[in-house]
C-alpha cells in the first residue's frame, strides 16, 4: 500500500512538474530585454529565451552590469513579490551605490521598468532594498511606484514608417515664438523662445549631418510678423512653399502648478494625422527615454501651424520650464544639445527607420 | 484599446443623437439649438497627471447652450484648471457660453470675454478646445464651428496660436 502511494505521489509530481513546465513555456515568451545605451542614449533590445519572467529579470540584471556597466555585479535581486498589478523587486543594499550617478540610475530604472512593461501586465513597480521600500532616490521619485503601463500613444503607435526612397528630406524646424512673442518662463527668468531656438539650432546640425535639408523659420530672436495670426501663417508658408517633407515646431511648456512635468507632442487633425501621430510618438518617446522625462500622451492639436501646413507636422513641447526637474533638462547648452539629439533620434527612427 | 472603444462609443452616440435645430438657417441667433439625445460622452484631461477622464451626460430635449454651460460647471466642480486669469483665478470659474447659433454653415459658440484670458502665458486652452470639439462632433449639427468672443477678432487664442475659427468637426483625416 505504501509503495502504491509513493508511486502515485511520484507520478503526480512528474505530471504536475511537466504540466507546469508546459504552462510556463506556453504562457511566457520573452519579448526581450531593454537597455538604454549609456553612450548613444538609444534603446537596445536584447533577445531573450528565458523560460520564465523571473529568469528574464535576472538575465536583465546580468547584462546590466556585464554589458552596460549600470551597476556592480554584486547587485542582486533578493526576491520578486507580486501584489495584484504591482511587482515589488527587493534588491540587496548594493542598489544604494546607484545613487552616486543619477544618469546611470535613470538608465537602470527606466530600462528595468521598460523590460518589465514589455514582458508583463504589471502596472506598478516598487523597489525595495533589504525589504525596505525605496521612496526617493536622488532625482527619482519612487513613493507612488513606477508606472509600467504602456501609454495609449505607445499602444496605438503605428509601425515604423520609413522613407528609404527619400534619404534627404526637406525638414522645416520652427522654433516657437521669438521677438515680441513668448509663452513659458522658467523660475530663473529664461524665456521659452530662447530655449527652443537653441534646441532648434542643435537639431538643425544633427539633421544636416544625416543628409537632410533643413530650413529654419527663424534663426534669431525675432517675430515673423507683428500680428500673431500672420506670424503663424508665415511659419506654415515657409514649409509649404519649400515643399517640406516634415514640419517640426519646437516649444516648451509652462504651468502654474510647478510639479506638472513631461514631454508632450501634438499632431494635426485634418491632414497627415496618422503619420504625424507616429512621428509625434517617436519624438516624445525618444525624449522621454533618453532624457528620463515623463511621457505625456500624444494628442491632436488645432494649432495654426499644424492646421496650415500641408505635410507631416508636429508641435512638440519638450518639457515644463516651470518644473525644476524638466527645466534641468534644458537649462544649459549641453542639455539643449542632448535634447535636440533626442528629437533627432525620434525623427531618424520615424523617417529612416532606425 | 481605449481609443478603439471610444470610437465605437462615439459612433454609437452619433447614431443615437438627433438634433432638433429649430431653424438652422443663416444668421439665426434667435432660435435655440435643441438636442434631443440619449447620452453624450464628455472627457477632460487633468493637466498635472495627463490622465483623461470620461463621463456620460444624459440629455433630453435640452438647449445646446445649457448643455455646454453645464459642461463648464462640471469641469469647475471637478477642479479642472487650464490656466488662471491675471488675478490667479481659474479661468473656467467665470467662463460662460453666451450664445450658440448657426451662422451660414458654421456653428458659433459665443463665449464671454473671460475666454480671452486664455491668451495669458502658460495657460492650456488646447485641452478645453479639444474637449469642446469632441462634444460638438457628437452633436452633428454642423461640420464646422467657430469660437466667438465679443470684441475679439483674432483667429487664434494663446501665444502658441490655437485656432478658434472654422474648426472642422467629424471624422479626423487619416
Amino acid at each position: 500500500m505504501k509503495r502504491l502511494v509513493a508511486v502515485l505521489l511520484i507520478f503526480n509530481l512528474i505530471i504536475s512538474v511537466s504540466i507546469s513546465d508546459v504552462l510556463a513555456k506556453e504562457t511566457y515568451n520573452s519579448k526581450g530585454l531593454a537597455y538604454c545605451d549609456v553612450v548613444t542614449g538609444e534603446e537596445v533590445i536584447f533577445d531573450d529565451d528565458s523560460a520564465t519572467f523571473d529568469s528574464s529579470l535576472n538575465k536583465w540584471l546580468q547584462h546590466a552590469h556585464d554589458t552596460f556597466g549600470y551597476c556592480s555585479n554584486e547587485l542582486t535581486i533578493i526576491s520578486i513579490k507580486i501584489k495584484g498589478k504591482k511587482i515589488i523587486l527587493d534588491f540587496n543594499n548594493e542598489f544604494n551605490q546607484l545613487k552616486d550617478n543619477s544618469i546611470i540610475a535613470n538608465y537602470f530604472v527606466n530600462s528595468l521598468s521598460r523590460t518589465i512593461s514589455i514582458n508583463s501586465k504589471y502596472e506598478k513597480l516598487f523597489i525595495q532594498v533589504d525589504g525596505e521600500y525605496v521612496k526617493d532616490f536622488g532625482e527619482l521619485e519612487f513613493s507612488n511606484g513606477i508606472d509600467l503601463t504602456i501609454s495609449e500613444s505607445e499602444e496605438n503607435d503605428v509601425e515604423i514608417k520609413a522613407y528609404p526612397d527619400v534619404p534627404n528630406p526637406v525638414i522645416v524646424i520652427d522654433p516657437g515664438h521669438g521677438g515680441i512673442y513668448n509663452n513659458a518662463v522658467a523660475a530663473d527668468g529664461t524665456k521659452e523662445k530662447a530655449v527652443v531656438l537653441s534646441v532648434a539650432n542643435y537639431l538643425k546640425s544633427d539633421l544636416e549631418n544625416k543628409g537632410a535639408t533643413v530650413i529654419m523659420t527663424r534663426t534669431t530672436d525675432t517675430q515673423l510678423s507683428s500680428t500673431l495670426s500672420a506670424d503663424l501663417s508665415m511659419r506654415a508658408d515657409i514649409a509649404n512653399n519649400n515643399n517640406a517633407d516634415m514640419f517640426i515646431s519646437i516649444h516648451a511648456n509652462g504651468y502654474s502648478n510647478t510639479s506638472t512635468k513631461g514631454v508632450e507632442t501634438f499632431y494635426p487633425r485634418y491632414h497627415d494625422s496618422t503619420t504625424s501621430k507616429s512621428l509625434a510618438n517617436h519624438i516624445s518617446q525618444s525624449i522621454s527615454t533618453r532624457q528620463s522625462m515623463t511621457l505625456r500622451t500624444t494628442k491632436i492639436g488645432d494649432y495654426a501651424v499644424l492646421n496650415e501646413t500641408e505635410m507631416i507636422a508636429v508641435l512638440t513641447e519638450i518639457g515644463f520650464m516651470t518644473n525644476a526637474y524638466d527645466y534641468s533638462k534644458m537649462d544649459s547648452a549641453s542639455d539643449r544639445d542632448a535634447m535636440a539629439y533626442s528629437i533627432y533620434l525620434g525623427i531618424r527612427k520615424f523617417w529612416w527607420g532606425y | 484599446m481605449l481609443l478603439k472603444t471610444r470610437k465605437i462609443v462615439n459612433i454609437y452616440l452619433l447614431v443615437l443623437i438627433t438634433i432638433v435645430a429649430a431653424g438652422c438657417k443663416a444668421d439665426n441667433k434667435s432660435k435655440e439649438i435643441l438636442v434631443t439625445a440619449n447620452d453624450i460622452s464628455m472627457s477632460y484631461y487633468d493637466v498635472k497627471s495627463d490622465i483623461q477622464q470620461e463621463y456620460i451626460v444624459s440629455v433630453n430635449n435640452e438647449p445646446l447652450k445649457k448643455i455646454l454651460n453645464d459642461w463648464l460647471n462640471t469641469l469647475l466642480d471637478l477642479g479642472v484648471n487650464y490656466g488662471e486669469n491675471s488675478e490667479g483665478i481659474n479661468i473656467i470659474e467665470n467662463l460662460e457660453i453666451k450664445d450658440v447659433y448657426i451662422k451660414g454653415e458654421t456653428l458659433i459658440i459665443e463665449f464671454n470675454k473671460e475666454f480671452i484670458d486664455y491668451n495669458n502665458n502658460m495657460t492650456h486652452p488646447i485641452y478645453l478646445i479639444n474637449a469642446l470639439t469632441e462634444i460638438l462632433t457628437q452633436i452633428n449639427v454642423s461640420d464646422v464651428y467657430s469660437i466667438k468672443i465679443d470684441g475679439y477678432d483674432l483667429n487664434v487664442i494663446h501665444p502658441d496660436g490655437i485656432d478658434i475659427k472654422d474648426i472642422k468637426l467629424g471624422e479626423v483625416e487619416k
